[in-house]
């Protein structure tokens, strides 16, 4: 996380010099995956804490060999290159093991929330095609084989290929057991495309909102979770001898402060490349990832974690931190790091913050889920707080640049507002089964040092003088709405489908501080065919799309606002929202 | 359950319930900057969101002394409903 130098650090280059297209080889010495990277960890330290669920304590090598036990079961029924497994659990050990022992077989993971609609999760399956699931209770009618992971975590390692691992130092044959990174898909064509181009395989599958009205299944490779966390896949910050820089070895640099790897929380929504940071941030350290179970991050809640297991870093959605803030300040006490980002943040809320903890570092971070969690990232000091741009994002992490264009595809000068794109390793390998939407959002465009494979985000943005990046807004409708990425057209394509809605227009309401607290859906009626309720509509598209796509305000209205051009007029539709609807005075 | 007749209360009667359905309509008049409300309303319809069930979830734990899940809000048909398992929370304590 560079920026966290603060004082007296030199002037950054405008940009680093962009890697070009082809492919890289990788650093010498380091692993090349994120299980290769975990089994290092379990090597360097079998008997530290890894997992802590509940009352439980797993340890490195326990979880290492777990892991290689379920992948065994998972290749026994198809898992391997080219595949993609889902992950129908809650947040749990069990989740963790799943996801490594899946990155085991060469297979790539996709997470999925189990309290998504079955009609949903139905679809998401589809765009999968898979032979495995690993699930509890999946919805009826679910494709492929199940496996239901074995009750409860630290049963005896007998089985064959596993204990291994138990006796420090007992060498492990992780290398041989590490997958052999496929040049092209070995099994299945799933990957269609998007594997082992650049001896680069996929590992993990995140689903986010589109605009047809189908969500885009979003590729990420082992190289982009690797080089987040410091490029050799190995400790970040303070473990294993490597302190942490002012630079920082990636966004858990927490600047100046030198300590033991993190303690993170998993607590996001586990679909959310939230779960990279996570769940790999800890683990590709020597860190340990504490799974809180269901249930929303509380003040009390980290508190707890604080407390009972040694928390020291978490990761929250700006519209979290700011109620955090607003309702009991001092639950970050004991905190080193508090990463936050994903949404505009409040000016006030942060300086509050920087005021109440002057020793919890405070990180901005910017990156969409093709960017694999962050592409850039701000120590935030209080003087970012009075920017008339906002808490600017912060300058490109290790491994990765960002580049700002203009109309004309070149680079915009410092202060120009332009589209933000990402190149470098934490760029997504594409969109599964959209080769030509692949093909549209990451071009290889020309920078300054190359030709270069990017991600165009579509987020607006300029670089100033010193080539840190601040967020200027979107070219499109695409919105956050409590840290959830929504595009307003899919919520309108699944209305729309509606029995009895003739038209309508989704909007998101804005809320105090910048961001986006709720989604408004405003809907018209066939004439003479049945009338539907607001009601009505809210459940039935309650039942159809996951919670943060669901409108939270729905209004019939006899006629769509539009224009003096014949638009839609959705200013004029906010703006018909009564007082305390979530107009002006929401907060 | 207690008549919703309270909207315009400032005070807790003392009822059977322990003045909790005054507790829950004051917690969510606050959050949602509007009211009075009914006890039959129904959160969602109020326009509120997960984080909102957060904010009157935590009003109401330090009102009535015990932690109240906002799931426990999230899930219930009514604001009838959540003032009856806040009621029976704080009975259990």
């Amino acid at each position: 996380m560079s920026g966290a130098a603060g004082r007296g650090a030199p002037a950054r280059p405008a940009l680093p010099a962009p890697r070009p297209a082809a492919p890289r080889h990788d650093d010498g010495g380091g692993p090349a995956t994120i299980h290769g990277a975990v089994a290092r960890q379990a090597r360097l330290r079998p008997g530290a804490v890894a997992l802590i669920a509940g009352a439980e304590r797993i340890g490195y090598a326990e979880l290492d060999a777990a892991a290689e036990d379920w992948a065994a079961e998972l290749r026994a029924r198809g898992a391997g290159p080219g595949v993609f497994v889902p992950l129908l659990l809650p947040r749990s050990a069990e989740l963790v093991t799943a996801a490594l022992a899946v990155l085991k077989t060469g297979a790539a993971y996709a997470a999925l929330d189990p309290a998504w609609p079955a009609g949903r999760l139905t679809t998401l399956a589809a765009a999968l095609s898979p032979v495995v699931t690993v699930a509890a209770a999946p919805p009826e009618g679910w494709p492929g084989t199940l496996w239901t992971p074995p009750p409860p975590y630290g049963r005896p390692r007998g089985a064959a290929g596993g204990g291994a691992a138990a006796a420090p130092g007992a060498g492990s044959p992780d290398e041989a057991r590490d997958m052999p990174r496929p040049d092209g898909p070995d099994g299945p064509d799933r990957a269609r495309g998007l594997s082992g181009g650049a001896g680069d395989a996929p590992a993990a599958v995140f689903f986010t909102s589109g605009t047809t009205g189908r969500p885009k299944a979003v590729v990420s490779g082992h190289r982009a979770t690797l080089s987040l966390f410091g490029g050799d896949g190995g400790p970040l910050a303070g473990g294993g001898g490597h302190g942490r820089t002012a630079d920082g070895g990636g966004p858990l640099g927490g600047g100046d402060a030198v300590g033991g790897p993190p303690v993170m929380p998993l607590a996001s929504p586990v679909s959310w490349d939230a779960f990279t940071l996570e769940v790999w941030g800890p683990l590709l350290a020597g860190g340990a990832c504490v799974l809180t179970g269901g249930g929303y991050l509380l003040p009390g809640t980290l508190r707890a974690l604080v407390a009972e297991h040694g928390v020291d870093t978490v990761w929250l959605t700006a519209s979290l931190f700011h109620l955090l803030t607003d309702e009991d300040p001092d639950c970050f006490t004991g905190l080193r790091q508090v990463l936050t980002g994903g949404e505009t943040l409040s000016p006030p809320r942060v300086r509050a913050f920087l005021t109440r903890h002057p020793d919890i570092a405070l990180t901005n971070g910017y990156g969409p889920v093709e960017t694999c969690v962050f592409a850039t990232a701000r120590r935030v000091r209080p003087g970012d707080c009075d920017l008339p741009s906002g808490i600017p994002v912060g300058a490109a992490l290790p491994g990765r640049a960002v580049h700002v264009l203009d109309a004309e595809g070149r680079a915009a000068g410092p202060g120009a507002v332009g589209e933000v794109c990402v190149s470098g390793d934490g760029v997504a390998l594409g969109y599964l089964g959209e080769p030509e939407l692949t093909a549209r959002q990451f071009p290889v465009i020309e920078v300054a040092g190359g030709p270069a494979r990017v991600y165009r985000t579509g987020d607006l943005g300029f670089l100033d003088e010193a080539g840190v990046l601040h967020f200027a807004g979107r070219a499109d409708r695409q919105v956050k709405v409590r840290g959830h990425r929504v595009e307003p057209a899919e919520v309108e394509t699944a209305a729309r489908a509606l029995p009895g809605v003739a038209d309508c227009a989704a909007a998101p309401v804005p809320g105090a501080g910048g961001g986006f607290e709720r989604l408004a859906l405003f809907y018209t009626t066939a004439p003479g065919a049945e009338t539907p309720e607001p009601r009505g509509v809210r459940r039935a598209l309650a039942g159809m799309l996951p919670r943060h796509l669901v409108p939270d305000l729905v209004h019939r209205r006899t006629a769509l606002p539009l224009t003096a051009n014949g638009k839609l007029d959705r200013a004029a539709l906010l703006r018909s929202l009564r007082p305390g609807d979530g107009g002006e005075g929401d907060v | 359950m207690a008549s919703p007749q309270a909207n315009s209360e400032s005070t807790r009667p003392a009822g059977p319930d322990g003045g909790v359905p005054e507790i829950v309509l004051s917690a969510v008049a606050e959050v949602t900057g509007d009211g009075p409300h009914r006890l039959s309303d129904d959160f969602y319809e109020l326009g509120c969101t997960s984080l909102d069930a957060i904010r009157v979830c935590l009003r109401v734990s330090r009102e009535v002394g015990v932690e109240i899940a906002p799931e426990t809000l999230l899930d219930s048909a009514d604001l009838a409903g959540f003032a009856t398992l806040v009621a029976a929370a704080r009975d259990a304590r």
